[in-house]
């Protein structure tokens, strides 16, 4: 038998090992005397004696077991001024956190209401409702940006601690890019952000230059031309194409450098945004390219003809035109596109001396011309020109948030007598303004109550709750008498009016 | 009457063919009318033939009857029906089906003459309870025999052979465990076979676990020895219940009882929760509720009500196992968590209740001014601690020192609302790590 070890810890080891491998190869050693092990009757063999040693292992771990030291306590959180939002807020927001009577769109919608409702009456979100609304909002970018300040101390203090919630801790809860933002709000030194966009992985960089642009366009652009020479092509090429978030003259200098870039990449990237600035030198050079092709004919010069472009030359095909193909077919009417894209609107009312209306009806209908007109209006959100195209009988979706609210709410309800939901109008409601005009909604309403309404449901569903207006609740009630119980409409219109009803109780909550 | 386990079942069966048949059967899907209350078991079974046959057997003293022409005693039928019954399948329903109660009737006639035995009016035959109770402790007897043996083999080849063990080694001596009714020791031993390959600090896991399972039987062994209270809490520890009608109506306690928190947890084929209660003189209870898939617990209690219940309480020391005689209901609310207590007073209080019950690892404890905390760098716990692989990268902290979070435990909620100022918390001090249960903040009660 092997003597007792000294020390509790050394016979613990010891026992470890013979456990280990087994105590035909390692003895069992006895346990210490400062343990004052009584045995009833000693275990002969091995075996027995490891299983004996190990239960007193057992105990004395457990009942020796005390509070460690050591171990740095959280710094706590910082007093909150602002007063938690009401018992009857925050049962509200519990339930759209935990059990949402509606879909998840609209849930999403809901709670953006919500913590508006709070910023403005000055409420922050209960504590106990913290952590679950964090954890949805890291997902939600639309959530996100509504936190603003509704978190409170508390709760920017909590989103700090835990690394999926921190882009939430920023005070504009900006979501992801806050750093950059805040960067460039705060107004620290330009050469500090700068320094932290070169690590970001180019996906984020990316991301971080869109978010900046919409905040500082100026330093963002002075950024990216301080770090032209050392970004991959591909990062020259995404930047550039986000220049047009933003877009002024001032960006002029460098998408005029980039034309020369040796990436075709970066060269389309300059191209598109140089399209959204007429005004440049760029856009001259188109508008010249295009005023040598346009003709007003006729003997009452009521014809504006368009010519198609030659060949072009080194300078045209800077500019953004494919180069000419020797000895094939030319690609004129592409030619003829990226002129129109980008040059001024102004070229053609300079050609015809008269309104962009009458020049609209003057170009007879010619249908590649008026395509590459209308997707160039639609890009720089050219109000007249919107009203010109659509009187004339342009029909596109992308024209009607352009049109002035009356117009806009005529076509629609036009759109909505005909037999079908046109693409055109389908698309419309969804970029309209919400929640819609008490007419819109009336149309919309009538639309859902003829036959076969289903297929109207079905594409509006996802904004109707939202969209409706809040006062159409008793014509909605109405509907939904004279509806087929399991019909996707009467689904759709029943969520209506609970938001409706939750949009009441939330507006009561925060009074 | 305790159900039969499936070896019993087997036992009973006059050849191995009846048993193959038998099992084919012991499916829900022929059988209709089933039932069983404290003595017998009946049901009928769809045959070839247009009849069913209708099938009874007597559990308590053995007795078969089918209405089959089959010459095996007992039939197939008989054995599949006991078969559905020991896998629990069965309802207990207190209405007989006629063909039972009457064959129940014509025995209990001609036996004695006396009345009917029923079960539930009348008590079950105290001899045969006796030789019942025998031949059940005879089993688990050989059971804890052969667990022990089972052990001895296990160190002999050392703890790093038995890691190389596939996980049907393990399975089989649960398996083993069962039959001899020791399913707590089953459940252990099942569970050691899996941690062993999902612990870092396996040996040291799988020592202790071995250590725990030699005090449990030594325990077992000698358990005329031991007090009844000592004897009440081995039971537990082997996992032999107390039926719930044993209990309900010895030990009560009348309200009012305070809810401490409440735990819930799911492994997929069983939910349970656990309900701690406290009395106005500081006595603990914890009430245990279970459901199998496809059932729903209980409705939870909300920490800090007041409850006017009566309590029966299970045999065992303290903190005992609780039962609502009635249906508990509110009779209020607390928000202030007294008896609050540190750290080290609460880890001490732990470690004495293992002189009792030296294989209890979970303890309530109320703790009074605790905060969170995250590790200190290069501080971590020392080797002889029990360890904390189980546990999370957050502290619970007080004066007298650390405690980490048990793996299971969400942080987040218990931050939020205690911004990290010191509040007070109900919780449960499992295997070296502290599970927060409720935060009381002297306005509201918080369930984690």
């Amino acid at each position: 038998m092997t003597p007792p070890v000294g020390s509790v810890d050394a016979w613990i080891a010891e026992l470890r090992t013979a456990a280990l491998v087994g105590p035909a190869r390692r003895e069992v050693a006895e346990p210490p005397a400062e343990l004052a092990v009584v045995r009833r009757a000693p275990e002969a063999s091995r075996e027995p004696r490891l299983l004996e040693a190990a239960a007193v292992v057992d105990v004395l771990l457990r009942a020796g077991a005390r509070p460690a030291q050591g171990g740095t306590p959280v710094e706590p959180a910082p007093e909150d001024s602002r007063p938690v939002a009401g018992a009857q807020a925050a049962q509200l927001l519990h339930l759209l956190l935990t059990q949402p009577p509606m879909s998840r769109s609209a849930r999403d919608d809901l709670l953006v209401e919500w913590l508006a409702a709070a910023e403005a009456a000055g409420r922050r979100v209960p504590e106990v409702e913290l952590p679950r609304l964090l954890t949805h909002a890291a997902t939600r970018p639309s959530v996100a940006s509504a936190l603003h300040d509704t978190l409170g101390e508390r709760g920017r203090w909590l989103a700090s601690l835990n690394p999926d919630w921190s882009a939430l801790a920023g005070a504009d809860g900006s979501g992801a890019g806050a750093d950059v933002r805040t960067a460039a709000t705060d107004g620290r030194p330009a050469e500090d952000w700068a320094s932290a966009w070169q690590t970001l992985p180019s996906v984020e960089a990316v991301a971080a230059f869109g978010q900046a642009r919409l905040v500082d366009p100026a330093g963002a652009r002075v950024l990216l031309e301080t770090e032209w020479g050392s970004l991959a092509a591909r990062l020259r090429s995404e930047c550039t194409r986000l220049l047009t978030v933003g877009i002024s003259p001032d960006d002029e200098p460098l998408l005029e450098r980039a034309l020369d870039d040796r990436a075709r990449s970066v060269r389309e990237s300059a191209w598109r945004a140089l399209d959204q600035l007429p005004s440049s030198a760029r856009g001259e050079r188109m508008g010249r390219r295009l005023s040598s092709l346009l003709h007003v004919r006729g003997a009452l010069r009521r014809t504006l003809e368009v010519d198609v472009p030659d060949d072009p030359d080194e300078a045209a095909v800077r500019d953004g035109l494919a180069p000419a193909v020797p000895g094939d077919v030319q690609p004129r009417a592409q030619w003829l596109e990226t002129i129109i894209h980008g040059a001024p609107l102004s070229a053609w009312t300079e050609a015809t001396g008269k309104d962009p209306a009458t020049t609209v009806a003057m170009l007879r209908g010619d249908a590649a011309v008026l395509a590459a007109i209308t997707s160039t209006v639609v890009r720089r959100g050219d109000r007249e020109w919107a009203a010109a195209l659509t009187a004339r009988g342009v029909a596109d979706p992308g024209l009607v948030p352009l049109l002035p609210a009356e117009q806009r709410i005529a076509r629609l309800r036009a759109g909505l007598q005909a037999p079908t939901l046109s693409h055109e109008v389908r698309e419309a409601l969804h970029r309209e303004p919400r929640p819609w005009d008490p007419a819109l909604g009336r149309a919309v309403l009538q639309a859902l109550t003829r036959r076969d309404a289903e297929p109207v449901a079905a594409a509006l569903g996802a904004v109707l709750p939202t969209a409706l207006p809040a006062e159409l609740a008793p014509e909605v009630t109405e509907a939904l008498a004279g509806l087929d119980p399991d019909s996707r409409t009467r689904r759709v219109l029943a969520e209506t009016l609970q938001i409706h009803a939750f949009r009441t109780s939330l507006t009561e909550a925060f009074r | 009457m305790a159900r039969w386990s499936p070896r019993q079942v087997s036992d009973a069966a006059p050849d191995a063919s009846s048993l193959t048949a038998a099992r084919r059967l012991a499916t829900p899907g022929p059988w209709r009318e089933t039932g069983c209350n404290e003595v017998l078991v009946w049901g009928q079974c769809q045959g070839s033939g247009k009849t069913p046959y209708q099938v009874s057997v007597d559990v308590v003293a053995p007795a078969y009857r089918c209405s089959c022409p089959s010459r095996k005693f007992p039939c197939k039928h008989a054995l599949a029906l006991l078969m559905l019954w020991a896998e629990g399948v069965l309802e207990d329903s207190g209405q007989m089906a006629g063909f039972a109660r009457e064959w129940a009737d014509q025995r209990a006639e001609r036996a004695s003459g006396g009345p009917a035995r029923h079960g539930g009016d009348t008590a079950p035959d105290p001899e045969a309870q006796a030789k019942r109770l025998a031949e059940r402790t005879a089993r688990m007897d050989a059971g804890v025999a052969d667990l022990r043996v089972w052990m001895g083999d296990l160190v002999r080849g050392g703890l790093a052979a038995a890691r190389t063990q596939p996980t049907s080694w393990w399975d089989q001596a649960a398996a083993r465990l069962v039959d001899a009714q020791l399913p707590a020791l089953a459940d252990r031993v099942r569970e050691a076979g899996s941690q062993v390959h999902a612990r870092p600090d396996w040996a040291d896991h799988l020592l202790t676990e071995l250590g725990r399972w030699w005090v449990i039987t030594s325990a077992w062994q000698r358990r005329e020895a031991l007090d009844p209270v000592e004897q009440a809490d081995l039971r537990v520890a082997v996992g032999w219940s107390q039926a719930s009608s044993e209990v309900r109506e010895v030990d009560q306690r009348p309200g009012p009882w305070t809810v401490l928190g409440a735990h819930r947890s799911d492994d997929g084929r069983l939910q349970q929760q656990r309900t701690w209660l406290r009395h106005d003189d500081g006595e603990l209870v914890v009430v245990l509720d279970f459901a199998g898939y496809g059932q729903s617990l209980a409705t939870p209690q909300l920490s800090g009500a007041r409850l006017d219940v009566t309590v029966a309480r299970y045999p065992g020391s303290a903190p005992r196992r609780g039962m609502f005689v009635d249906l508990p209901t509110a009779s209020g609310s607390v928000a202030t968590l007294t008896g609050g207590t540190t750290l080290a007073a609460a880890t001490e209080d732990a470690a004495r209740s293992l002189e009792t019950a030296p294989w209890r690892s979970r303890h309530p404890a109320a703790l009074a001014g605790v905060t969170l905390g995250r590790p200190s760098a290069g501080s971590g716990t020392s080797s002889r601690s029990p360890g904390t692989p189980g546990g999370s990268d957050w502290l619970v902290v007080d004066a007298t020192g650390s405690v980490p979070m048990t793996a299971d435990a969400d942080p987040w909620l218990l931050l939020a609302v205690s911004g990290a100022h010191e509040v007070d918390v109900f919780g449960e001090l499992d295997g070296g790590a502290f599970r927060p249960l409720s935060l009381w903040t002297g306005d509201a009660v918080v369930a984690l």
